[in-house]
């Protein structure tokens, strides 16, 4: 871990783009949160919120429009009887407030274009006059899944250029996370990938049990597993079906894969009380112990459903001539670009390169289980589902094993509390999440509240390699580039 | 800082002084304080020499009316780094 400390005064850094380019989203993301300038960035722009946004809301002394207080639990809004109003408390009271040197009469967005230019050269191919024509996709659009907007630069149909814009579901979830008690901030993980919660709620609990110095016991660390990889299942299906939707093999395929995550969600309501949004996982423990039953159901899903599923799937898709012509060499990056542009996850793997946290730097108890990590190396969107798929036959072998080996016993450390002490310190933990690399970065001050609660998205951070794979392609294979990326909305705007 | 297991203090190798003189401040629990103007030096002789060719996470943290911090250390920016030809977190 390094660090560079800045004074209050103009915070200033050179940037670290030209060793990493993947530096690129996340400085633009610090710039904007907390308005420290990076030297030598190639387009720091406000990412997240929008330039006519006054100040930079990460900063402590930055307050929002109901501000109540800095931490919860917040006191009465009945003091002696009496309702206070929300509305006394804005502090900007026409709440519109525009930061110098803006206006909004004429201010440009920061991916400004002009609509139609002409080429530098003025033919293209040395044949033809062509134009360069802007094409702007999203932010509401089916192939962005989600509020995610692409502006690419095109020359026929070739893509020249290409800009991810961002934010639109933006709520500040860190911000928001440092006002929260610590455990508060288990239920909200799971509006960042609202898809896989479990691995999100997974990747906080550990952040936080660093800190604390706590395990939790075994039977919990085997739920835990189960859980983790249940949700790679779903997720991993639900990429795939989407995948293939953004094919244009419009819903059919993507209900198979649907109907068994189905499955795999009636397991996590029964468990947790909740098929998405699930709150399962405490600090040293989960919230309670899976109800009668439940394991008969999951080994039935398990053993019998899910390994047929996916023969069947398979057989469907693989070889499939229009999925092998639509995604074969499409969005090439090679694994040392991946690299430098922090790309994690089923991406890289595609690329040949075998790198799974699980493996590298076993959390939990990830070192028990036998799995494979799958090596592709096409690095292109064929082989970035073929990964997916593959993993998902891990993920399911690892659930076998966990179930064939889970013991009875205590679901948590110590007791159940409302409220946690976490020591003063800070620790960074990561996971290998379904969509890449997870990361909590947790500073805390002995305080009940976290001083600084970071999430590192995979989903977000993915996002630095979506021009280079676009560059060269047809604009139709953007669409599925970004599909096989597979992001999620709430986690790449947080 | 506390003493939990997630606390480990950090010696740095004399040959990242060599390398790129100046550039580590101090050695702090967990992470190694670096000279904002030697910054991109020291990455870049991290990922060329030392094999922490990955950068996983960037972030900033406000440390306004921290205990031990004041307005000339105000703002921090943290960095994490990997390498992908093993689990090497950067010495903690």
């Amino acid at each position: 871990m390094l660090k560079a400390r800045l004074p209050a005064e103009t915070p200033e850094l050179p940037s670290v783009t030209p060793v990493w380019p993947g530096a690129e989203l996340q400085e633009d993301e610090i710039w904007d949160l907390y308005g420290i300038k990076f030297d030598g960035h190639p387009f720091l722009r406000r990412i997240l919120m929008w330039d006519g946004f006054n100040g930079h809301p990460m900063r402590k002394d930055w307050k929002e429009a109901f501000f109540e207080e800095e931490g919860k639990p917040f006191s009465s809004r009945w003091p002696e009887g009496h309702h206070a109003w929300a509305e006394d408390r804005v502090p900007w009271h026409g709440n519109v407030n525009y930061p110098d040197h803006f206006d909004p009469e004429t201010w440009k967005e920061p991916v400004t274009f002009e609509a139609v230019q002409d080429e530098p050269g003025g033919n293209g191919n040395g044949r033809l006059h062509t134009q360069r024509i802007v094409v702007n996709m999203g932010p509401h659009h089916p192939s962005t899944h989600g509020v995610f907007r692409m502006v690419a630069t095109l020359e026929g149909e070739t893509i020249i250029s290409l800009k991810p814009v961002m934010g639109y579901l933006h709520r500040n979830h860190e911000k928001i996370g440092e006002r929260n008690t610590f455990i508060m901030n288990i239920p909200y993980t799971d509006r960042l990938d609202y898809l896989s919660s479990m691995s999100n709620n997974l990747g906080y609990v550990l952040a936080v049990e660093k800190l604390m110095g706590i395990k939790p016991p075994e039977r919990a660390e085997y739920i835990r597993v189960i859980m983790a990889e249940l949700t790679r299942v779903c997720s991993h299906l639900w990429s795939i079906g989407f995948l293939l939707n953004d094919l244009g093999a419009y819903f059919t395929p993507a209900l198979y894969t649907i109907r068994e995550r189905e499955l795999i969600l009636d397991l996590f309501e029964e468990a947790s009380g909740a098929r998405m949004l699930c709150n399962y996982m405490r600090f040293g423990g989960v919230t309670r112990d899976l109800p009668t039953g439940w394991l008969e159901k999951c080994n039935t899903v398990v053993f019998d459903r899910l390994p047929r599923a996916i023969d069947e799937l398979e057989r469907y898709l693989t070889n499939n001539e229009i999925i092998l012509a639509r995604c074969k060499g499409v969005g090439y990056l090679s694994a040392e670009d991946l690299v430098r542009y922090s790309v994690s996850g089923p991406m890289l793997r595609a690329s040949g390169l075998q790198y799974d946290i699980r493996k590298v730097e076993p959390y939990s108890i990830y070192d028990r289980f036998d799995f494979e990590v799958p090596k592709f190396d096409g690095c292109d969107v064929y082989d970035r589902y073929r990964v997916r798929m593959f993993e998902v036959r891990q993920a399911v072998k690892i659930v076998q094993q966990a179930l064939k080996q889970i013991p009875e016993g205590e679901i948590q450390t110590g007791k159940k509390a409302y409220q946690v002490r976490v020591p003063a310190g800070e620790a960074y933990a990561r996971i290998e999440a379904p969509k890449g690399e997870l990361g909590f970065y947790i500073v805390s001050d002995g305080k009940p509240n976290p001083y600084r609660y970071r999430v590192r998205a995979p989903s977000f951070i993915n996002l630095n390699a979506l021009e280079p794979m676009c560059i060269g392609y047809k604009i139709a294979d953007s669409v599925i580039v970004l599909g096989a990326i597979d992001i999620v909305l709430g986690e790449t705007d947080r | 800082m506390s003493n939990t297991e997630a606390t480990i203090t950090v010696e740095v190798p004399a040959r990242w002084q060599d390398a790129v003189p100046g550039a580590v401040l101090s050695e702090d629990a967990n992470s190694v304080v670096v000279a904002p103007e030697s910054l991109v030096a020291l990455c870049t002789y991290l990922r060329d020499h030392e094999g922490y060719d990955y950068l996983s996470n960037v972030t900033g943290v406000d440390y306004l009316n921290f205990k031990g911090r004041d307005a000339s250390n105000r703002f921090e920016v943290v960095y994490h780094l990997y390498s992908t030809r093993g689990a090497v977190a950067l010495l903690c």
